[in-house]
């Protein structure tokens, strides 16, 4: 099993840069999100494909299995993301799967592992992100996430740190947020939730650590049910 | 924080490149300098002539009685960083550099350019330009412009442009019209925005009494978070609104990220304006058309609008293009709608839009404009007024004027007019001249100045 990780970002940033790489892998920036009270799905990351079906059994199914690489930061472009998968046998299928696709796709790249979570979809999917831009400083942005992002650019941005009201603003801001309140038939998802995370990535803002060193924290999608929030992938990138 | 008042509002000018030739950019900004009576002592500065414009002119800037507040520099590109040089070594407080042919031009020219700011930076000269049409600033006769404007409405707009030559022509523009002229008190273009830039404009503006609203036409933000900060404070009592081109331009930058190509500098800029209460201006028709409302129009108070129009096509028209613009319909009190009841048939139920074509018709034009539109302007829930009239020969009266006159006075609420007809829109829109009533060419110019209105001072 992969050893799990700290969700302390100033060790998180050490092992990053004593690897001389700048972006951190999926279980650091799940890891990181939990110790933020950011919601991410139950999971487990292991080394080998034989591990497995032990973090299965004891999760449950159905699961999502995904390929563990810090240099991968889109990864269902080369299909290493699969779900459902609904058994423990299934899940250790899936990691070859995943392993053979890497390799023929991006045969440059080393595989850390696999990320083996519960599978909690819902719809829509959300992306909210904390950027340090170099000509603005820190931002926040919000919109229509998932695989789409960037071909309906239903997404908007604040300067941070942002106010309630500036997060009520923004919440409302494209066509496609109303879908935050209105859930047809299904109850509504849990906006506190939403503004809740907002105001988390706001607060990171302000912190000194994250602006020297993080260039973007990107959660991509963020799912909003009644129950609440999960970040089902994130994304950390230092300066480089 | 620095003080630009040399710059806007100097004391004394010098013109480097004055000629008394009419058709030399160097002879018009001279000409219309004098011509605009600025305030204090004018030195055409020239190697050969003795007088010029009945100004007496100096062969260089260090032969001149005082050190000056602002020289204009009108040469050929290759004089421009002599010419600077000669403003710092004279003592020159600011400089502004009409010529072009700098960043604008090709990379030699960027060349020239930060050469000129580095002089000017180290010396603490302020500079404007290069590649400007210069400078506007009615309240002390400065018409530092090469373009010749038949006349100047001076008032409470205050505009900053990074620009070479739109602010003249659009100013041109403007000026020319026969009413409805928008009030510009100064236009301080800098040009290709060297050194003196939109942050330090927020800091003049601030504490200049006569400036009343901001237009700034801008292409970047060289220093955002201040610049915002400074806007926050200003906006509470003088509303900005923008005009910044380039909102279809591929801006992605390379990232790993998603967050990294969305992140274009024109995204953000646009969510931090709305961040801010800055409206953001689509086109040079919605700038303008903002600005005449903003300076026009008493502050709105909510952002609930009653329309009133003798056109059912166009009061739905308005009301598309102001709900897609964030505004809301107001709901009528009983009040109002007993009195719109009062020039309807029995089988007409008035709403909002107030339709009351055929009030003209049963009580004649006089009558149903004045109930109709007292009805509304006197409603509570109406924040703001828009009315789209239509003005042939049956619905004209010759108290029309009269009757918008007192209602905006009475009520004091921003109101929009939109007026179709002939002749009778021109005599309408002659009625209403200096009656602070902005009147639109369409509904949809109409519906955008109230709604831009509205993010600029809500």
């Amino acid at each position: 099993m992969l050893m799990q990780a700290s969700g302390d970002i100033a060790i998180l940033i050490a092992a990053a840069r004593a690897q001389r790489r700048n972006v951190l892998s999926e279980p650091e920036a799940k890891a990181f999100l939990r110790a933020q009270d950011i919601p991410v799905p139950p999971g487990c990351a292991v080394s080998h494909a034989e591990e497995a079906p032990a973090v299965v059994r004891e999760l449950g199914t159905p699961v999502v299995v995904k390929a563990v690489a810090h240099q991968l930061t889109h990864k269902t472009d080369v299909g290493a993301v699969m779900f459902p998968v609904e058994s423990p046998a299934a899940a250790e299928a899936a990691c070859r799967t995943i392993a053979a696709r890497v390799a023929t796709h991006r045969p440059d790249i080393a595989l850390d592992g696999f990320l083996i979570e519960a599978y909690r979809p819902a719809q829509p999917e959300w992306i909210v992100a904390l950027r340090n831009d170099p000509h603005f400083g820190p931002v926040i942005m919000f919109g229509l996430g998932g695989i789409y992002v960037e071909t309906l650019r239903q997404v908007s941005f604040r300067l941070a740190p942002l106010c309630d009201r500036d997060i009520e603003a923004l919440l409302g801001e494209r066509p496609a947020m109303q879908l935050l309140s209105s859930a047809r038939g299904r109850a509504p998802p849990d906006r506190r939730a939403v503004v809740d995370v907002l105001r988390r990535l706001s607060d990171l803002s302000q912190q000194p650590l994250i602006v020297r060193d993080i260039s973007e924290i990107e959660i991509n999608p963020l799912v909003a049910t009644e129950n609440g929030v999960l970040a089902l992938d994130a994304l950390i990138v230092l300066h480089s | 924080m620095r003080d630009i008042t040399p710059l806007v509002a100097p004391r004394s000018i010098a013109v480097i490149g004055a000629s008394a030739n009419p058709t030399k950019s160097g002879g018009v900004l001279f000409d219309n300098l004098v011509k605009g009576n600025f305030r204090g002592p004018l030195y055409p500065i020239n190697r050969t002539a003795t007088q010029i414009m009945g100004k007496s002119a100096y062969p260089t800037l260090a032969d001149l009685p005082e050190k000056v507040d602002l020289v204009y520099i009108v040469l050929p590109q290759q004089h421009v960083k002599e010419a600077v040089k000669q403003c710092v070594a004279a003592g020159a407080r600011a400089a502004c550099i009409i010529t072009a042919g700098f960043s604008e031009a090709s990379q030699k020219g960027r060349g020239a350019e930060e050469r000129l700011c580095e002089i000017a930076r180290a010396s603490g000269l302020l500079l404007a330009g290069p590649n400007t049409i210069g400078m506007v600033n009615a309240e002390v006769g400065m018409m530092g412009s090469f373009v010749n404007f038949p006349r100047w409405e001076s008032g409470g707009v205050s505009f900053f442009t990074q620009t070479g030559i739109f602010t003249g022509a659009v100013m041109l523009h403007v000026m020319s019209g026969a009413s409805q002229r928008l009030p510009v008190g100064k236009s301080i273009d800098v040009g290709n925005k060297v050194d003196v830039d939109e942050l330090d404009f927020l800091h003049f503006v601030a504490d200049d009494p006569a400036t009343k609203v901001i237009g700034l036409y801008i292409e970047s933000i060289r220093n955002p978070r201040a610049f915002f900060e400074q806007a926050r404070e200003v906006r509470k009592s003088k509303p900005i609104v923008v005009l910044k081109p380039g909102r279809t331009k591929d801006g992605a930058k390379a990232s790993a990220s998603h967050t990294g190509s969305l992140a274009s500098d024109d995204d953000i800029l646009d969510g931090a304006l709305r961040q801010y209460g800055i409206a953001r201006a689509e086109d040079e028709d919605d700038f303008l058309n903002a600005l005449r409302a903003l300076v026009m129009l008493p502050r709105p108070r909510g952002r609930r609008v009653g329309i009133a129009t003798t056109s059912g096509a166009l009061g739905v028209i308005a009301t598309d293009l102001l709900v897609e613009s964030g505004l809301e319909l107001a709901a009528f009190e009983p009040a109002t709608l007993a009195a719109m009841r009062g020039v309807l048939p029995d089988w007409l139920e008035p709403a909002n839009p107030f339709d009351f074509w055929i009030g003209i018709d049963i009580k004649g034009p006089r009558e149903a404009h004045e109930v109709g539109l007292t009805a509304l302007f006197a409603d509570p829930n109406v924040d703001l007024v828009l009315c789209t009239l239509l003005a042939p020969g049956n619905a004209d009266f010759p108290e029309f004027g009269d009757l918008v006159r007192r209602l905006r006075r009475t009520y004091d609420k921003p109101v929009a007019l939109v007026i179709y007809g002939g002749e009778a829109e021109q005599r309408w829109t002659a009625a209403l001249e200096g009656a602070g009533v902005p009147i639109f060419k369409t509904t949809r110019a109409g519906a955008r100045a109230l709604s831009l209105m509205v993010e600029a001072t809500m």
